[in-house]
């Protein structure tokens, strides 16, 4: 094998987060290409006006391109509705948005769609999603092979462990699963309803219900998600720091300046964004939190098992970046188990973590590890086909 | 005018900070911010009573260009490179926002420009630009422009090659036949084939209008409504050639005037326009400016401001296509007479609109020549711009340069005033003095819109003895003045108003206390400034008196709505208007008018009535308390210290007890200074002279309710105090005020003038004389001498206003004669400010008198 076919005829990663899409080689530190996993149709504007007409059809009439995608559709972000494929279930872009990005490879023609893919999925996907991806990449594209990786394996993998509790927080799911020397159990996961698109929507909530009736204020969902990411914490008392900030405590105040050179002073709000995780009521969701289901979900093992569950409590994914939150997981998932077993919790929070899964897969297949290849069926159909043709 | 300077500028400084972030948004990609950026901008100028409707254009159009020159930066040469999705959505934007304005002009403005680009795109979408037509269309008829609706379906329909029959094509049509049978049928088809041709020109569609007018024709031929049928065949016997040139003119110039007889004036502009190019082609280009012009005076003298207004303009873009893009004497002259010709106009919307017309051609000058005619057009922008709220500090220096050099010839003030100009003229006036020379005489050759002499004072014989000024709330002036004769001159300036903003800048700087000194001008030249920035017509007053009144004291009457100057601070070019007997009115005049008789009483006696005069001196100066502890000194400490308060009454005791003159004094202080006591005196008994020093806690809501604090702890307001004198109205006494002044935190007030000014504009001078207040609180000996000449004279039974000049005089004349002395005794010639300084001045102009300057004090 020639050293440009081993650059490139191996394996591609690919993560379609909800939040961000990642691509890239097999066996990399890092994804090639890292990119919000949004689009924006080039016609379908946030301001509709109906003071002058015509001008679409005089500009832009003659324009080829009909969606533009990731980063390049972040460029419209105020200007053109802003979509995520993966929270619409849109695979008709999910095609396009892959075909996109995967030209940004520059790889050569002669060895375009003969790499093997990796998916990294997460445990709870359908057949029915499966089948629609290995339509785009076996039909549509013609790759030769399609690996569905589970994402808490690959976490997993990324700390060299066999077993722990990995829960991996997007923007649209929290999904938590366990894994034991290896081995799951189909009892022991669980898909939390709150994740980051929530927790952006509670801080929105927040600040405008106080400032809602002001005169000139806005605010949008895309600002609150960058205040949410940029200011977010986790305390233990949020109760007690409220009443400490009514008091005068200064420490949480922040002001962020809006673009319209407008000031918004938060303070409480920045530690009760995480609070849903912790009291899903907060957010109208009948639900227990976030410690307690990590609880059942280890009490799901048999009893001798916990102790290593527990001490490897694995946070991962982009919604687990607010600081505060390994802590006072860790402190809350004590309330569930006896004092013996408490010494022994142990939440890990690795840096990189918002793209762990991309990362594991990469190492897994480096150990060569990778289990459960598909075989494009056009390809052996074609295989049957010259063998025929030669018999 | 000067009210809430602070609080204007403020609003301003925010205003251009939210316009940087709004169109480095829209730079950004972020129109939709920007768009809310700019629309509450808009909202916060719209809700801004103090702003007038100019400068709310003025500020609304700074938000229009800020969406114009973005959308301009996202223009490119070739069209692959262009981001047509940012382009459309900007403009989408920005038309919304043009709506929303009140001033329908900007968007027809810039559609118009969109329309024009359309036009030359060669694969123009059909459908596109119908619907674009047709959505502008829908903007004319809400408009009632009719003209305009039929010009844009007319050129809709030479795009489309084919008629649309939408309803704005009917209604294009319906209101076209409405005006055509308003005509003699003899004149229907000329008047269809100005209209037709006008959209030709307009548009810049083909060379030739008579072809287009058969492109229309054929166009049209089977979509023409029956009624303009008969019009539209006959369109093809108009012929415009030298045979028919006279007769077509003399047409054109009846339908223009029967036009404007049935009240349809809006459809001249096209015949105007017609008329122009018919008489260029036949006759000659200056015979068509003649002709044009003759309309602006039709117009004009008709009241329609609007196509005079038209007509301008179009005579602009005529002059714009003869010259190159220097300096254009022809278009800055066009548009300063159409500045001149709608100043008085109440409603100035296009006056402001000629300024800013006036000002884009107003380019960087290179020859002499041109020089003068810059700064002298800018000496009438400044005057044009005064009738507007406007702080551009430029304008103002531009002015002042040019009253400086040309109007005063004072070439070393000239000088000062370069460093303030702008960057691009400054190299210009390194050589001043040859600049001058070269350019001095252009005056009698240049253009010239004021009428020159407008009154007889000029004359000689006309001996001015007293000025009265009016600058009124609304920076207009006025003034009245009587000669020696008893000859009455009275009228209004109307070519310029009164804009302190800049001048109270130098103002504060120059007395303020910081070292760091923004302007570095002494108080001599200060008054020059103040003095250039009266209008003309008031600073020849003011020469008057230097040329004639060496033997009589002129009486000089400031009826003013907020004190912010003294105006004895005018330096004339000779001397300090101190030199005049000078008083001032703060608010409205009284409403029967002002008492002359005793103008004329000046006793010449030197003798001294003895015994006639009875003092009230009170003491507010709140030295025994309210006191606050100081943890450093270990003890309390007085809350409102005065010490030249304390030093002054001390004086004003001992000077007046010495006088022959005082047959009784009551003097109220320490313990005694009480609320009950000092009511009591000033209402129940007789004095003509009560001195009051004390500090006053003012109140900016309620000026009248500001008031002393009383040594019983109890306060006596200002209207009390009136009305304790109106109780006691037999013998009308000056008031002597030596005050600080507080605001309701205790912070002390800088701005003291205007504070005290604003206090007693609340109260009619009926019950008393006069009063003469104090600015600065100093005391030291020129104040002494000064208080001191100020009660001789006054005792000599002189008026308030020429014992108050006398004390200054004398003043003046010990501090120069001892300033000579030091001078000759070090033998030292120094080039500076020999008649003053800023130290003695402060204390000499410190004293200001409120009331008629020619009353005298009561017995």
């Amino acid at each position: 094998m020639s050293s440009e076919e081993k650059k490139y005829l191996r394996p591609l990663i690919a993560d379609f987060g909800s939040s961000t899409f990642r691509l890239g080689w097999a066996g990399g530190d890092f994804p090639e290409i890292l990119s919000p996993s949004i689009y924006v149709d080039v016609s379908d504007y946030i301001f509709t006006s109906d003071v002058i007409d015509g001008l679409e059809e005089i500009f832009i009439g003659d324009i080829e391109q009909e969606y533009l995608f990731g980063e390049e559709a972040l460029n419209y972000q105020n200007i053109l509705k802003t979509h995520e494929f993966m929270k619409e279930e849109n695979y008709n872009i999910l095609e396009k948005f892959f075909m996109f990005h995967y030209q940004k490879l520059k790889i050569p023609e002669e060895y375009q769609f003969m790499q093997p893919i990796i998916i990294i999925s997460p445990f709870n996907i359908t057949d029915i999603i499966k089948a629609k991806l290995k339509n785009i990449f076996f039909d549509k594209f013609q790759f030769p092979f399609l690996l569905f990786l589970p994402d808490d394996k690959a976490i997993l993998s990324t700390l060299r462990k066999s077993d722990g509790v990995v829960i991996n927080m997007g923007e649209n799911n929290t999904y938590i699963s366990s894994i034991y020397h290896g081995f799951t159990n189909i009892m022991a996961r669980d898909v939390f309803p709150i994740a980051g698109e929530e927790l952006t929507n509670y801080l929105l909530n927040m600040i405008l219900k106080g400032r809602g009736s002001t005169r000139n204020f806005y605010l949008d969902y895309w600002l609150a998600k960058e205040i949410k990411e940029k200011m977010a914490l986790c305390v233990n008392n949020p109760k007690r720091e409220r009443e400490r900030i009514k008091e005068g405590l200064t420490k949480y105040n922040r002001v962020v300046k809006l673009p319209d050179n407008s000031k918004l002073r938060i303070n409480y709000e920045r530690f009760m964004i995480a609070e849903p995780l912790f009291d899903p009521k907060l957010v109208h969701i009948d639900y227990v939190s976030l410690p307690e289901i990590i609880a059942k979900i280890i009490k799901f093992w048999d009893r001798e098992n916990w102790r290593d569950l527990l001490s490897n409590v694995i946070l991962s994914g982009g919604g687990s970046l607010i600081p505060g939150l390994k802590e006072k997981i860790s402190s809350e998932l004590k309330k569930y188990f006896s004092n013996k077993l408490q010494d022994k919790i142990k939440v890990f929070a690795a840096s990189g973590r918002e793209n762990m899964a991309w990362i594991g897969a990469s190492v897994l297949f480096g150990l060569d590890k990778l289990e459960g290849w598909i075989k494009n069926p056009s390809l052996e159909q074609g295989q049957e086909n010259r063998k025929e043709e030669k018999s | 005018m000067s009210t809430s300077v602070e609080k204007k500028r403020k609003f301003l400084s925010n205003f251009q900070e939210n316009v940087i972030q709004a169109r480095r948004l829209l730079q950004s990609g972020n129109h939709h911010w920007a768009s809310k950026l700019i629309l509450d901008l808009y909202f916060d100028i719209e809700t801004k009573e103090w702003l007038n409707a100019q400068k709310k254009h003025q500020l609304i159009l700074v938000l229009s260009n800020s969406f114009w020159i973005y959308i301009n930066s996202i223009k490119r040469e070739k069209k692959e490179e262009m981001d047509f999705i940012k382009y459309v959505d900007a403009f989408k934007r920005f038309f919304s926002f043009l709506t929303k304005l009140e001033d329908f002009n900007l968007f027809e403005k810039f559609a118009t420009k969109l329309l024009h680009t359309f036009i030359e795109m060669e694969d123009l979408s059909i459908d596109g630009i119908t619907r674009f037509v047709n959505s502008f269309s829908v903007k004319f008829l809400d408009q009632k422009d009719y003209l305009k609706l039929i010009e844009i379906q007319t050129l809709l329909m030479f795009l489309r090659k084919s008629v649309i029959p939408t309803d704005y094509f009917r209604s294009a049509m319906e209101y076209l036949g409405r005006i055509i049978y308003k005509l003699e049928p003899g004149k229907r088809a000329l008047f269809l084939y100005v209209i037709l041709e006008n959209v030709n020109i307009k548009f810049d569609l083909i060379k030739d209008s008579e072809e287009f007018i058969q492109i229309m024709n054929k166009i049209l031929v089977n979509r023409i409504p029956n009624y303009l049928r008969d019009t539209f065949s006959n369109l093809s016997r108009i012929k415009i050639n030298q045979a028919t040139f006279n007769s077509i003119k003399e047409d054109l110039i009846d339908l223009i005037q029967y036009l404007n007889n049935i009240g349809e004036a809006s459809w001249i502009i096209i015949i105007i326009r017609t008329l122009f190019n018919i008489t260029k082609k036949f006759q000659s280009f200056g015979d068509a400016i003649i002709l044009t012009r003759e309309f602006i005076d039709f117009s004009i003298n008709r009241n329609n401001f609007q196509i005079a207004f038209e007509i301008y303009n179009f005579m602009e873009d005529l002059f714009m296509l003869k010259s190159d893009l220097s300096y254009d004497n022809v278009s800055i002259e066009l548009w300063a007479e159409a500045c001149e010709r709608f100043v008085n106009m109440k409603e100035k919307k296009f006056l402001l609109q000629s300024i800013e017309k006036l000002t884009n051609h107003l380019a960087t000058p290179q020859k002499p020549p041109q020089i003068f005619h810059y700064f002298y057009t800018c000496n009438y922008v400044w005057k044009f711009k005064t009738m507007f709220f406007s702080l551009e500090k430029r304008d103002f220096w531009r002015m002042m340069f040019y009253r400086a050099l040309y109007e005063q010839n004072d070439l070393e003030l000239a000088r000062r005033f370069i460093p303030y100009l702008g960057k691009h003229i400054r190299p210009l006036l390194k050589n001043l003095d040859s600049l001058y020379e070269d350019t001095k005489d252009l005056e009698n050759q240049v253009y010239f819109l004021d009428e020159k002499n407008q009154h007889d004072f000029y004359d000689e014989e006309f001996e001015i003895e007293n000025v009265i000024i009016r600058i009124k709330s609304t920076s207009e002036m006025s003034y009245r003045i009587q000669s020696l004769k008893k000859e009455i001159l009275e009228g209004e300036i109307n070519n310029e108003h009164w804009n302190d903003t800049h001048i109270i800048d130098i103002y504060n700087d120059i007395f303020s206390n910081d070292d760091k000194k923004e302007y570095d001008f002494n108080l001599r030249e200060f008054g020059k400034i103040l003095f250039l920035l009266l209008p003309k017509l008031i600073r020849d007053f003011f020469k008057q008196f230097k040329v004639k009144s060496l033997d009589y004291i002129p009486q000089v009457y400031f009826i003013l709505n907020h004190m912010t100057i003294p105006f004895e601070l005018i330096y004339e070019g000779n001397f300090f208007l101190l030199k005049y007997s000078s008083g001032y009115n703060i608010g409205e005049p009284p409403i029967e008018g002002f008492d002359f008789s005793e103008v004329h009483i000046e006793s010449p006696s030197e003798e001294t009535p003895n015994g006639q005069y009875k003092a009230l001196i009170i003491d507010s100066i709140n030295n025994l308390g309210p006191k606050k502890w100081n943890e450093d000194l270990k003890g309390k400490e007085l809350l409102f210290p005065f010490p030249a308060g304390a030093n002054e009454l001390e004086f004003i005791t001992r000077f007046l007890s010495q006088r022959n003159e005082i047959a009784s004094m009551d003097i109220i202080s320490g313990r005694e200074s009480t609320r009950k006591m000092i009511l009591d005196k000033i209402s129940s008994d007789i004095h003509n002279i009560i001195y009051i020093v004390g500090n006053i806690f003012y109140s900016e809501l309620n000026p009248k309710n500001s008031y002393f604090l009383t040594n019983d702890a109890k306060i006596i307001k200002f209207t009390e105090i009136f009305d304790a004198l109106k109780e006691n109205n037999n013998m009308k006494p000056i008031l002597f005020f030596n005050t600080q002044l507080y605001d309701n935190e205790g912070n002390h007030i800088e701005d003291e003038i205007r504070s005290f000014g604003e206090i007693i504009s609340h109260f009619r001078f009926n019950d008393i004389t006069g009063i003469i207040s104090r600015n600065y609180p100093i005391f030291n000996n020129e104040t002494k001498k000064i208080i001191a000449n100020f009660f001789s004279s006054l005792f000599k039974e002189k008026s308030l206003g020429i014992s108050l000049l006398s004390a200054r005089q004398k003043c003046i004349a010990d501090r120069t004669t001892k300033f000579l002395q030091e001078q000759i005794s070090k033998s030292e010639k120094k080039e500076e400010d020999k008649h003053i300084n800023i130290e003695n001045s402060q204390a000499i102009s410190s004293f200001i008198l409120y009331g008629e300057p020619w009353k005298h004090l009561k017995l």
